[in-house]
């Protein structure tokens, strides 16, 4: 018997037919298997430069809040203590796989149990998971802690985008909030300040979740789970939902923009201003026109108002009220007042910012984000090109239905539809809705 | 010392003791008292699991030892043929047919496969218990005995009261205490007859009382083909302005609402606002805000649930009124003012009522308001942008 070494596999070579086998067998192994550590490395290699991205505003591993820290706190030594469980693990494989691999020696004595050892390694994972599990439901009683909310949001989800809405309220800012605020798809928040969220769904069940600033959260029809959200800094920290909810999952995504306090209550001041009509004879003023025609059954524009003539032929003015409960399944439509005063549509799926306008703001440093932010969607800055194919065809860029003909329960649609409308049509629309920031 | 799977179901015994402990001392109270005893069957679970591993010896022979291979119960050929085979086909057969047919023959289907599969697997394991197939036999009951006699016992109860449960659907309302009154008699007399007549024999006994099973098992099913008397629904809420405008008990046929409607509400039961009557005074809280509210803010087109507590000491129910719009209809102005509420509420009850406000509030004529008919000046006004 002699020994040879091949490609650094050790093997022996004896004189008989069957071992010369084997000696070829293993020669096949060492190709293959050099080839799987190549691979693995590749793999290894590049995993390792996905964990270096540094546009990932999702990350989970930099939180930006008390709650995210939190769990940030937590899970950081949880999975260091599972990576070194797993090292161990993997060495110990490694070690006897090679130590004790098939060499053609003979059997060695079996051997049946070895009390001592599979009482201390029973014993060893349960002392792990007791280490493990009791600072784990410790924190999830403190994420659960909303007893001193300074600041209330109502999160309603829907077929596939979030509506906030700010009730009337002493907190949020000095002097609370006089009256009601309804935009979407920007939660707009103030700094340091302890923010409840009261998540609900219209339609299906949804799932909320900005991984800078705190866990997720089921949005469930017919009841209201609380989310603390607490953001140190002032920015843009981005979300996604995260229960699969329909066609559109995908492009149901969200940002809580978190301002300075004062800058928080221009943007109050902002959401609750009168509603400024059009010039006469402008594009915009013909827009407005168009938009009562073919938007305001679904989408509200606060203190937008049309002239009729009543039952006795007065001329009189009302109210031009969306009833979006008669044609949508989730009965609602984002409100539309202050369109231009976030930097998103459709779910916060496209910017309303061109790219220089948008990494103006998402860039800026915390004393000059509130005042990039609060300046709104200009026409300057107008990412004309997205919102134009959306009006063009809102189904073509972001799938309602599988097949496009089918409507929901009672001839609803979930999602905007296809209006058919002309490119001036969309010309004037633009315009108007470019002066609703 | 100990076997392989012994020492899993050990480990796994260890594991659910941790975890009962950590539940029960990080969460406490009433919710981490009801998990831990939930955990504590978990313990009970395995460690039993142990013990018949431990006992059984895992069915074990080493392969080394030659001898006793050939000797073992795995060398031995089956002590009988087996029906959970063709049992285990039926189950699955009906598990297929229910899945396009009815649900009812799913679910029998999924039952029929889970008993042929427990049968056919302590079958097998008991006639690799040992060499003697005596002995196997009585492994198996041993196994076995303990989960059919209960199982067969609870169904066969639960079939007479379910097919008894239909004769009472069945007949009419009023034959029912007849019905409960002459059973109950002959059961007392049969038992009475029963007691004073030791002497008689065992399989006359059982005899009548399978004829007496059989009897209501064959009435019950002729009754369930045949189908339930009718039985009226009583709604829990109420949109009739007559009703959920006046104080007092509602007449007519609106009455039953107060006579006949349940007030319970679920333990788990989510509100985003709680409504609450006391001293004559109505009060509002918000999830989340603090202090009590005159105006409380809810979502438009979004099932919202409103919690009433009576804490006054007559019944009130609770009123939500949903505005008032105007339409043109065929050149003709219609006024609608949408409201709803809650039957009679009792001293200390609660009542929640799920309310849509399809519409925002600044589209009506008139405020949202939630309100107690009979109780003056006390109203909180809903804003729903």
């Amino acid at each position: 018997m002699s020994h040879a070494t091949t490609k650094g596999v050790r093997s022996h070579v004896v004189s008989s037919g069957r071992s010369q086998q084997s000696v070829s067998t293993v020669h096949v192994m060492s190709s293959s298997g050099h080839r799987a550590v190549r691979v693995a490395a590749m793999l290894a290699f590049g995993a390792t430069l996905a964990g270096c991205a540094t546009n990932a505003p999702q990350d989970t591993w930099k939180p930006a809040g008390e709650n995210a820290q939190k769990i940030q706190d937590l899970q950081w030594w949880v999975f260091a203590l599972a990576g070194v469980v797993g090292l161990v693990v993997f060495g110990v494989i490694v070690f006897v796989v090679v130590k004790f691999r098939d060499r053609g020696q003979d059997m060695p004595e079996q051997t049946h149990g070895n009390p001592a050892l599979e009482i201390g390694l029973t014993i060893l994972p349960a002392l792990i998971l007791l280490a493990i599990s009791i600072p784990t439901v410790s924190t999830i009683f403190q994420l659960a802690k909303t007893d001193d909310t300074q600041c209330v949001v109502n999160v309603t989800g829907q077929q596939w985008w979030w509506e906030y809405d700010y009730p009337a309220q002493d907190g949020c800012l000095p002097g609370g909030i006089s009256e009601p605020i309804v935009t979407s798809g920007q939660l707009v928040l103030p700094t340091g300040t302890k923010v409840m969220l009261r998540i609900t769904s219209r339609d299906v069940i949804h799932s909320y979740w900005i991984p800078k600033l705190n866990g997720k959260r089921d949005a469930v029809p017919g009841r209201v789970h609380t989310l603390r959200m607490q953001a140190d800094e002032p920015g843009i920290y981005s979300g996604q939902c995260t229960e699969f909810c329909g066609l559109s999952h995908a492009r149901m995504r969200m940002e809580a923009v978190a301002l300075y306090p004062a800058d928080f209550a221009t943007w109050v001041a902002n959401e609750t201003a009168d509603y400024v009509a059009p010039a006469a004879d402008t594009l915009a003023a013909t827009g407005e026109a168009t938009y009562v025609a073919q938007c305001s059954r679904c989408h509200q524009v606060n203190g937008l108002t049309q002239s009729g003539t009543d039952a006795d032929g007065n001329a009189v003015t009302t109210p031009v009220l969306a009833n979006p409960d008669l044609y949508l399944v989730s009965g609602a439509a984002p409100n539309l007042s202050h369109l231009m005063g976030r930097n998103t549509f459709a779910g916060a799926t496209w910017d309303l910012l061109t790219d220089e306008c948008r990494d103006r703001v998402w860039n800026a440093s915390p004393e000059a984000f509130g005042t990039e932010y609060l300046k709104g969607v200009t026409s300057e800055c107008l990412n004309e090109f997205e919102l134009r194919e959306w009006l063009r065809n809102a189904p073509a860029k972001k799938p309602m239905y599988a097949d496009p003909n089918l409507a929901g329960p009672d001839g609803k649609l979930r999602g905007m539809p296809d209006l058919g409308l002309s490119e001036s049509q969309i010309d004037e629309l633009i315009a108007y809705l470019l002066e609703r920031n | 010392m100990f076997t392989t799977g012994s020492k899993f179901f050990l480990g796994a015994t260890v594991l659910s003791i941790v975890a009962t402990i950590v539940v029960g001392v990080t969460i406490g109270g009433g919710a981490g008292w009801q998990a831990a005893v939930g955990l504590a069957t978990t313990v009970v679970v395995f460690a039993f699991l142990a013990g018949i591993n431990y006992f059984v010896r895992d069915g074990n022979v080493p392969s080394m030892q030659q001898n006793a291979a050939a000797q073992s119960a795995a060398a031995q050929p089956p002590a009988a043929n087996s029906m959970w085979p063709l049992v285990a086909a039926l189950g699955a057969g009906l598990v297929v047919v229910g899945t396009v047919s009815k649900p009812l023959v799913f679910k029998i289907g999924v039952v029929v496969l889970l008993a042929a599969a427990v049968e056919w697997m302590v079958q097998g394991f008991s006639e690799r218990a040992s060499a003697d197939a005596a002995y196997n036999n009585t492994v198996r009951k041993r196994i076995l005995n303990p989960l059919e006699f209960p199982l067969l016992a609870g169904g066969g109860l639960g079939l007479i009261v379910y097919s008894f449960s239909r004769i009472m659907l069945w007949i009419d309302k009023s034959g029912g205490p007849v019905i409960f009154v002459v059973v109950g008699a002959l059961v007392l007399v049969g038992g009475f007859l029963f007691a004073s007549r030791p002497s008689l024999k065992k399989s006359l006994i059982a005899g009548v009382c399978a004829i007496g099973a059989l009897g209501i098992i064959s009435t019950g099913a002729v009754m369930a083909i045949d189908g339930q008397r009718h039985i009226p629904e009583y709604p829990t809420t109420l949109s009739d302005p007559a009703v959920c405008n006046e104080e007092g008990e509602a007449t007519g046929e609106a009455a039953e609402i107060d006579e006949k409607a349940s007030q319970s509400v679920a333990a788990k039961a989510s509100f985003a606002v709680t409504v609450s009557l006391r001293d004559g005074k109505l009060t509002a809280t918000e999830l989340g805000l603090e202090g009590e509210r005159t105006v409380v803010t809810v979502s438009r087109s979004n099932a919202t649930n409103i919690m009433f507590r009576n804490f006054d000491s007559h019944e009130h129910r609770f009123t939500v009124r949903m505005g008032s719009f105007t339409t043109t209809e065929n050149g003709t102005a219609v006024t609608t003012k949408p409201l709803v509420c809650t039957q009679l509420v009792d001293h200390d009850g609660e009542q929640m009522l799920t309310v849509v406000f399809p519409k925002t509030s600044t589209a009506s004529d008139e405020p949202f308001i939630i309100e107690v008919p009979g109780v003056e000046g006390q109203q909180i006004e809903v804003v729903v942008p």
